[in-house]
């Protein structure tokens, strides 16, 4: 019997806990879309996501967890609480990049109300401008261990 | 060579990673930054230089003042890194920034004042 790996680990969480792969909404809040071509490169053969037992989904209503990039403008904070509100529960959110975990260049201009934190319940920061995809991973595993 | 066996050679073959059984397989270019305290002369030049204000010195109590960066806020552009005139902030390969708080995200060291 071989000691399970970090990914076995994951995988085996998520299904304890959800009965199924966990689903991942992206929600752009006012991105530069670094973070964004970030978590497109998940899907890629190279880091293939959906080895993990994690995937993207096309809605929030299908969602476990909500990965939020970009600085939460004025104009989509509304945006923003409908879409967590349109999740099932449980549900998580992570903050991912500069911008969403502290505000970051975008912090103090008149449109953005700063970080993603005071408008959704965040529970996983991932810092990063933009941050590799192994940190969203990681960043992924330590959201999963929440639920 | 055929074409097809070059393209299969292990120079160009990238395999999917395996990442979090296996670390990251290439470093980041760009540099997280960190501290060494011993070296810090006190000349604030990263305070002035951080574009989004991730660096911040405060004093504590005598001789000592605390030296904090936010690697939430931080965006990685290394000014920090190359305007330090005695190099007490080097450039690291650390990628796995992540908290289930913001204050999770923040690096602090105390540095001893000198006089």
């Amino acid at each position: 019997m071989t000691q399970p790996t970090p990914g076995q680990d994951l995988a085996t969480a998520i299904h304890r806990r959800l009965r199924r792969s966990l689903h991942v909404r992206h929600l752009d809040s006012g991105s530069c879309n670094g973070c964004d071509w970030e978590l497109n490169s998940l899907l890629n053969p190279y880091y293939d996501i959906q080895r993990l037992g994690i995937d993207f989904v096309a809605s929030p209503r299908h969602a476990d967890l909500l990965l939020v990039t970009g600085v939460m403008t004025r104009n989509l904070a509304e945006a923003a609480r409908l879409t967590y509100d349109a999740m099932p529960r449980p549900r998580l959110v992570v903050a991912v990049g500069a911008c969403a975990v502290g505000g970051g260049v975008f912090a103090q201009t008149y449109a953005a109300h700063g970080s993603a934190a005071p408008v959704l319940p965040v529970d996983v920061f991932i810092a990063g401008c933009p941050p590799r995809p192994e940190a969203v991973i990681n960043g992924l595993l330590t959201a999963v261990g929440r639920l | 060579m055929r074409l097809v066996d070059l393209l299969l050679s292990p120079v160009l073959r990238r395999r999917t990673v395996g990442y979090p059984n296996t670390p990251a397989d290439s470093v980041t270019t760009r540099r997280t930054p960190t501290f060494a305290p011993e070296l810090c002369t006190d000349q604030r030049a990263c305070l002035a230089v951080c574009p989004t204000s991730a660096i911040r010195i405060e004093s504590v109590g005598a001789g000592q003042r605390r030296w904090a960066l936010d690697y939430g806020s931080c965006i990685f552009c290394a000014e920090c890194i190359k305007v330090c005139p005695s190099d007490a902030i080097a450039g690291t390969d650390r990628y796995e920034l992540v908290a289930r708080d913001p204050a999770g995200l923040v690096a602090t060291f105390l540095v001893e004042d000198r006089s």
